[in-house]
């Protein structure tokens, strides 16, 4: 049974690199197709499709070589990550795409004190007085250094301005 | 020369302000280098507008202190949470998050600050006594020179790909193609910019770089948070013993040399020379299992080789007047601004004051050593703080740091897009080294490329009748090809033990 | 009750918080009602260009000596990228209440035409010029080239022949160097580099014939002898460089250069722009102010609301036509 998973997750890390390399080899024919609108090789200049070109062609075949190489080797390592926690990942990803529209709606001070009392409290440190003042605390050091000390503007959010 | 300088050893002591702005110089350096997105240019030119009113020795050596306490700053936060504080310490978090998770960030803490240590001393060392006749060969570096150099950083890739050699050459041209957008170098066409000013002048790659190191292993330390189970990193020792110092002490010499070197070079900088430095070291080592999976003598390389810069860098500042990256621009203000003219009438004129400065200079390294030792127990317990509480902190640095970079709100946008593909390609074994040192060099390789085309009207024979050009090809070639052949060999070999096997 | 104490301490905090936020809402719409009280807080000025360089020394010059002139002080906040695009954009798309100001420079004039910019030249509302530099033709000391008309002489003879550095395509030194190509019948070979500092250092290696950039990124390889300045594009000659000629000296009728200075969004009311230049006026007088821009060798001009509003027209439409002719146009 154990062996028959492992052969499972061998063919999986196998279907994503091709997976991969299909994706990569489709981005390089658009950017090749989209570098044939550029201006072309002026006088002494090669102009400013060349590199572009030469790149994604270099990319498609490298992809080429990456799913020839996949289908080929028959030792895939299995990754060792136990069992990951998806969830929680995107949890924390979406939040801190929230905490950025935050910023730019709340300004930097009202924003960041939210952003790492929920971050904590989701992820499971629940001792209320000390996700409180940690999120302030960790909030007036930052603002502290970069505004006051540096003088480096934090945003200050279009509420507020 | 000696007694100019021991005299001015002596000013710098009879003055207690300027030493004083010195440390100060050092302190707040080492704070604007460990915090991501404030790089050490940055802090010189927040700096700048202070020091209008100082003495020159003073403003000078403040500005000073900060320049070399942001480089080595970076180096804190990269080997501690894989945040690399600025791109020079971008090398740095390879192998020195690699000692962090081993348990070791105490003794990489170490090394990091004697490496930088000893890099810049002596590159300081190196202007003070050669730099006449250093300085004519920044000017040897034209368009087809600093391309190659550029193609031979580019050509490192393949050392520092990891595990798989394909995936690492992938994610290294994925890079340099991420390079390619925005105004073109030289017609200054606007490619693959879908009309958004914001990319026009390129990716901001200090946002893609904060994105792939820290934010990727932010949101990667995500799936395993859990209170409940108390894990306590443990730092070992911050103590190196004779046995790493015979170890480390020929990458630091050799990356010192390096690093001077490339300072010296127009359009190179720290970034560049920790690269170079990693490279060359992983080269010459007889332990070139351990790069990648927690070297000290990687770190070592890379904090010696982007300290060197500095003292390399002014070489072609302070004999010629030429600014060679855009920390010495702004120092060239700083100067100015003072009444002090760069070039070859500045020692002459102001031999005393010169001597003055590179002594300071010295004094500013030597504060850096004793702070930064001092300092690593404090800066060390970061890793013990419980990760509920130091994920958010860390994806919030990401954010402001971002920010603060250009006061622009998308670059935090492209920071969060480059976290989700890192922490991918994390999960599929993509490296994300490659892509960084691929977004640092690919412009200057494209332009320089094309800048040399112009200059020489089209013919190509520029790339091959330069003897310098010539040499960094060859080495380019070399470096990229190593890896691959030694890679094929080694799976012929495989495949052959395997079926004898079979 | 210790619990009690620290909920009405935090209660009065925010109440305090909140009457401050609404008072400072307040005065914010009510600037534009009259300039009487303008300014009531402190004053953004947008920088277009990072911390460091040129412009931003010119802002933070500005903003330093222009505390004694104004009830408020004005801060410098830089924002950077696009060439300039993003802090002028940012500039012109500002509240039209004069608490955003930007330093614009003659890239507002620029990148309109090159068709890389969101916004029009006239998206923002003219202050004060404070500086200007103009375009110089410098060769390398070494060079055979003793005057301007030697090098235009050769030049004519091996058209394509003479490179000459700028600090970008579409940079004001390429289309100074344009026009100077146009003005005269010349045809150059141009060399764009990342800034003015890396097309210098070329040409003092020997790669280059000759770079227009200005004064300032030259003068101190001029004064060491290594560059030689061999005519300026200004109307008369300048101070610090008293005995290099003008290109009208040399009966080539051109003036061309970059400029910095003072604007605001187009819907500014005028009582607010009037105390901004007021203030810009008398700050261009002062001493610290004129210290910085000597030292960094930049230009020192003043021109009035009306007058920067005319140099921004002309040099607008002036770039166009050489955009146009250079097919510079994205």
């Amino acid at each position: 049974m154990t062996w028959f998973l492992i052969e499972v997750k061998k063919l999986l890390a196998k279907q994503i690199d091709i997976s991969i390399s299909l994706a990569l080899i489709v981005i390089g024919a658009i950017i090749i197709h989209t570098s044939r609108s550029f201006p072309g090789a002026q006088g002494a200049d090669v102009g400013a499709s060349f590199f572009p070109v030469i790149l994604s062609s270099l990319l498609i075949f490298l992809s080429l070589l990456l799913i020839l190489t996949s289908i080929k080797n028959k030792s895939v390592e299995t990754r060792t990550a136990g069992k990951s926690e998806w969830k929680k990942v995107v949890f924390g990803m979406a939040l801190t795409f929230i905490y950025f529209i935050l910023l730019i709606y709340l300004g930097y001070v009202a924003a960041t004190p939210i952003f790492l009392a929920a971050m904590m409290w989701i992820f499971n440190y629940r001792r209320i007085v000390q996700v409180v003042f940690w999120s302030l605390l960790i909030t007036g050091i930052i603002y502290a250094c970069f505004a006051m000390l540096l003088q480096v503007p934090l945003p200050s959010g279009v509420f507020f301005s | 020369m000696l007694d100019l300088f021991s005299q001015g050893i002596v000013n710098i002591f009879t003055q207690p302000t300027v030493l004083l702005l010195a440390v100060l110089g050092v302190v707040v350096g080492i704070v604007v280098g460990a915090l991501p997105g404030l790089t050490a240019t940055m802090g010189v030119a927040l700096l700048l507008p202070i020091t209008f009113g100082m003495e020159p020795v003073a403003g000078l050596l403040l500005l000073s202190g900060v320049y070399f306490g942001g480089i080595y700053g970076g180096s804190i936060t990269a080997i501690l949470l894989r945040t690399p504080g600025t791109p020079a310490a971008a090398a740095t978090a390879i192998d020195g998050y690699a000692l962090t998770k081993k348990g070791m960030a105490g003794k990489a803490l170490t090394v990091a600050t004697i490496s930088s240590f000893t890099g810049g001393t002596i590159s300081i060392l190196i202007l003070m006594f050669l730099a006449p006749i250093l300085a004519n060969f920044a000017l040897k570096f034209s368009a087809p020179e600093s391309f190659a150099l550029a193609l031979f950083g580019i050509s490192i890739i393949a050392s520092i790909s990891g595990t798989s050699l394909i995936k690492g050459l992938i994610a290294g041209t994925a890079g340099l193609l991420v390079a390619t957008v925005g105004l073109d170098p030289i017609q200054g066409f606007p490619r693959f910019t879908g009309g958004i000013t914001d990319i026009m002048n390129g990716i901001p790659f200090i946002p893609v770089m904060i994105g792939l190191f820290a934010a990727s292993e932010a949101f990667k330390s995500l799936e395993e948070m859990n209170i409940t189970e108390k894990v306590k990193t443990k730092i070992q020792r911050f103590m190196i013993s004779k046995a790493d110092v015979k170890k480390i002490w020929p990458s630091i010499l050799r990356s010192t040399g390096l690093g001077t070197f490339i300072g010296i070079i127009p359009g190179a900088g720290a970034d560049i020379a920790a690269f170079v430095s990693y490279n060359e070291a992983k080269r010459f080592s007889k332990n070139k299992e351990e790069y990648g999976e927690g070297s000290l003598e990687a770190v070592a390389a890379c904090e010696s080789g982007a300290n060197a810069c500095t003292g390399g860098a002014l070489v072609p500042l302070l004999t010629l007047g030429i600014p060679g990256d855009s920390v010495t621009a702004v120092m060239l203000g700083a100067l100015m601004v003072q009444g002090l003219q760069p070039g070859p009438m500045l020692f002459k004129d102001n031999g005393d004051l010169v001597y003055t400065l590179f002594s300071g200079m010295i004094i500013c390294y030597v504060a850096m050593l004793i702070i930064g030792l001092f300092a690593a127990r404090y800066f060390a317990k970061v890793v013990e703080i419980p990760k509920a509480i130091l994920t958010p902190v860390i994806l919030m640095l990401c954010v402001v740091g971002s920010y603060a970079i250009n006061n622009n709100l998308f670059d935090v946008l492209i920071m969060l897009v480059a976290g989700i593909i890192g922490y991918f390609m994390q999960k599929f074994d993509f490296p994300a080294s490659p892509v960084v040192l691929a977004i640092i060099l690919g412009p200057m390789v494209e332009s320089q490329f094309r800048r040399a085309l112009t200059l020489s009207n089209g013919n190509y024979d520029i790339f091959y009748t330069r003897p310098i050009t010539l040499v960094l090809l060859l080495l380019s070639l070399l470096t990229l090809l190593t890896p691959i052949i030694k890679k094929i060999w080694q799976t012929n070999k495989d495949s052959k033990d395997e079926s004898v096997r079979l | 009750m210790k619990k009690k104490w620290v909920g009405g301490l935090l209660a009065s905090v925010l109440a305090v918080g909140l009457i401050g936020c609404s008072a400072g809402t307040d005065s914010a719409s009510s600037g534009s009602k009259g300039a009487s009280d303008f300014p009531k807080k402190q004053i953004e000025l947008i920088v277009p260009f990072s911390a460091g360089g040129g412009t931003d020394a010119v802002a933070r010059a500005f903003a330093d000596a222009a505390k004694k002139h104004l009830p408020k002080p004005i801060g410098v906040v830089n924002k950077t990228g696009g060439g300039g695009a993003i802090g002028l954009a940012e500039g012109a798309n500002a509240k039209p209440d004069g608490y955003k100001a930007s330093l614009v420079t003659v890239e507002l004039a620029i990148l309109p035409n090159l068709g890389l910019a969101s916004f029009q030249s006239d998206d923002l509302k003219p202050v004060a010029q404070l500086n200007a530099d103009p375009s110089a033709v410098t060769v390398a000391a070494d060079s055979p080239w003793k005057t301007l008309d030697e090098f235009l002489k050769y030049a004519k003879e091996n058209p394509e022949k003479v490179r000459i550095g700028n600090a970008g395509s579409g940079s004001i030194w390429h289309l100074s160097a344009a026009a100077l190509g146009e003005e005269t019948g010349v045809k150059f070979s141009h060399i764009p580099f990342e800034g003015a500092a890396p097309a210098v250092t070329s040409l003092l290696g020997g790669h280059l014939e000759a770079v227009t950039v200005s004064p300032a990124e030259v003068s101190s390889q001029v004064a060491a002898g290594k560059l030689r300045m061999l005519g300026v594009m200004s109307d008369e000659r300048l101070e610090a460089f008293k005995d290099v000629p003008t290109l009208k000296e040399n009966d080539i009728d051109l003036s061309i250069g970059t400029w910095r200075g003072i604007a605001v969004p187009k819907d500014t009311p005028q009582d607010v722009v009037d105390v901004l230049k007021e203030a810009s006026r008398k700050t261009v007088e002062e001493q610290s102010f004129k210290d910085v821009l000597d030292k960094l060798n930049l230009g020192i001009e003043y021109k009035d609301d009306t007058g920067f509003a005319d140099t921004i027209t002309k040099d607008s439409k002036r770039f166009k036509e050489l955009i146009d002719k250079l097919n510079l146009k994205q």
